[in-house]
């Protein structure tokens, strides 16, 4: 365990090139426990794949992710989500032919019960652990306003309803931190403030987020840190009304968004 | 009539432990694995140079082992065997490739094996193949009760091979397949080791697949190239997308109808003279359409994989084990 007075999640020095592409240059960012943190930038500034190197489901050139006192860089995605480092996509991914329940069964922690020759187990271990997942997965629904479709199959949900199931799943898996890649996308925008009390949601179960969204004035709404990246680093860090005034931060990207609002 | 209703219920019997290995990999893991029928002639092969004893060939012509063993031995042997040959296989082909890429490989796989069982001729005597495969227990029973016993001990396989997989299928470990299966990335995201889910899976249908083989060599008493085929394959999954992939029963009635009604259902068709092949042909014609219509109108099956009702469950107190603390706060 590191001391509480430290980062939760550190990225230093991350770098990715796909042939003579240089996707990610130098991706150093700071998130605090529990704290809200935006990242933002223009198309192509390396924001997915810089994800995408936090979370093992591509491994970097250089560089080191430290999350929660240890260097996870380069681990597969699944020993990263292990460690209680947890992501979304910009596509919903839910489970589509499983039901709302089953989604919620399977991003729950299994404790090892998920070895096959645990299924020989004594019926009353599996069902011991059968209905406390259930009664929590339960719960979560409830408290997501997913209830009526405990028995559908998720792919046949709205987007926003998958996006909701998407943040329940996060919080049954036992997240520690959830990196969220743009959460807005394909969401009705009468559901922002939902998405926005979905975050908050995950915060107040100690689930720290670092959120990836174009969406600038919710992000300013949601995060009081921003990091912003262009061409593949990291070239502006603070709150929304620090990096306004920043002028690296708005040659590279604001200065457009200004300009067409 | 007796000896006829034993007749086609052993072949459906046989099928039906066939298919229910193939959906393991195809309806739970969504592979789409065409070395199936290869790892159904490993295990009929291994387990027939286990009961069977020394080969007293020469000239080349032999076969390996030749253990005299007992039938429960081969039985395990052909399992193991098949298993191990899903492992090479399957550690090679699921580390990347899935779909068409996954069957293109797999095939490949089959025909190569196919070659070498065929060239190589003191492995498992080539073309000729293995004959006077012990049936189980005969010695015990007269040759017009014998094959009563023969469907009954298949039965009793096929029952405990229903049984073992339902377990699985509901286990957490069947969850999590249907999850990887469902969306690997996802299920990555979630700490799922997808790759070894996966392999498992293919691991478990091949022990079946061997299991399945040894049986089918038993009922023959003989097993050589001609016996098998790597296109076979195409028959069972013809019986599991007719019924329903994914679901067991629906595999079972998937059997009894591509298996026992189709060609039962044209056995006695008047023969057209001068035309021997017509029925046969028309046989082939009539499954085949089948699987269209099922494919163009009911594409999930004629029994598509159950959907659990959570809702409708009794909410019963949770058990205070230790196993299963909640993942909530």
């Amino acid at each position: 365990m590191a001391d509480p007075g430290a980062p939760l999640l550190e990225v230093r020095g991350l770098a990715k090139s796909f042939g003579g592409v240089h996707a990610v240059v130098d991706c150093s960012l700071t998130v605090m426990p529990n704290a809200i943190v935006g990242l933002i930038g223009p198309n192509g500034a390396g924001k997915s794949t810089a994800i995408d190197l936090i979370s093992g489901f591509r491994a970097p050139d250089a560089g080191t992710v430290t999350f929660d006192g240890r260097e996870i860089q380069g681990w597969n995605a699944h020993r990263v989500a292990g460690t209680g480092l947890m992501r979304t996509f910009q596509t919903a991914r839910e489970w589509k032919s499983l039901t709302v329940m089953d989604n919620m069964l399977a991003a729950a922690p299994q404790q090892g019960m998920d070895a096959m020759w645990r299924a020989f187990a004594t019926r009353r271990q599996l069902r011991a652990f059968d209905e406390a997942n259930r009664a929590t997965a339960r719960g979560l629904l409830e408290q997501f306003g997913l209830t009526q479709l405990t028995d559908d199959f998720a792919g046949t949900l709205s987007g926003g309803q998958k996006r909701l199931l998407e943040f329940a799943r996060i919080v049954i898996s036992g997240a520690r931190m959830v990196i969220l890649d743009e959460p807005l996308a394909g969401v009705n925008p009468v559901l922002h403030s939902t998405m926005l009390d979905a975050v908050h949601q995950l915060i107040a179960r100690n689930i720290t987020c670092l959120v990836v969204e174009h969406n600038l004035s919710w992000i300013e709404r949601a995060c009081s840190d921003v990091f912003v990246m262009a061409l593949g680093s990291t070239i502006g860090h603070g709150s929304m009304d620090t990096l306004r005034s920043d002028r690296a931060v708005i040659d590279a990207y604001l200065g457009e968004v200004a300009e067409s609002a | 009539m007796i000896q006829y209703i034993i007749s086609f219920l052993t072949i459906g019997a046989l099928g039906a432990i066939l298919c229910l290995g193939l959906n393991v990999r195809w309806g739970w893991s969504g592979d789409f694995d065409l070395a199936y029928y290869a790892m159904v002639a490993v295990g009929a092969y291994m387990g027939g140079v286990t009961v069977l004893p020394k080969s007293q060939l020469t000239g080349g012509a032999a076969w390996i082992l030749g253990l005299n063993q007992s039938f429960l031995v081969g039985c395990l042997v052909a399992m193991a065997a098949a298993a191990f040959v899903s492992l090479l296989l399957g550690a090679v082909a699921l580390r990347r490739l899935r779909g068409d890429y996954l069957g293109i490989t797999t095939v490949a796989f089959s025909l190569i094996i196919t070659a070498v069982f065929t060239q190589q001729l003191n492995l498992f005597n080539g073309f000729n193949g293995l004959y006077s495969i012990p049936s189980p227990f005969q010695d015990q029973f007269d040759a017009f009760s014998y094959p009563l016993v023969f469907l009954i001990i298949l039965l009793v396989a096929l029952a405990i091979v229903y049984a073992v997989l339902e377990l699985l299928y509901r286990s957490p470990w069947g969850l999590g397949l249907r999850a990887v299966r469902e969306d690997e990335i996802a299920a990555a995201a979630f700490g799922r080791n997808v790759y070894v889910t996966k392999l498992t899976a293919y691991v478990l249908g091949g022990a079946i697949a061997g299991l399945g083989g040894f049986l089918f060599a038993n009922y023959l008493t003989s097993w050589n190239p001609a016996s098998w085929n790597t296109i076979e394959v195409f028959i069972l999954y013809s019986a599991i997308f007719l019924g329903g992939s994914a679901n067991q029963r629906g595999v079972l009635l998937g059997v009894v109808v591509v298996l026992i009604m189709v060609p039962e259902g044209t056995r006695y068709l008047p023969n057209v003279p001068g035309h021997p092949d017509l029925f046969p042909a028309i046989r082939g014609l009539v499954s085949g359409l089948l699987i269209l219509i099922v494919l163009r109108f009911r594409p999930q099956g004629l029994l598509p994989e159950k959907r659990p009702r959570d809702l409708r469950r009794k909410h019963r107190p949770v058990a205070t084990v230790a196993v299963g603390a909640s993942g909530d706060g």
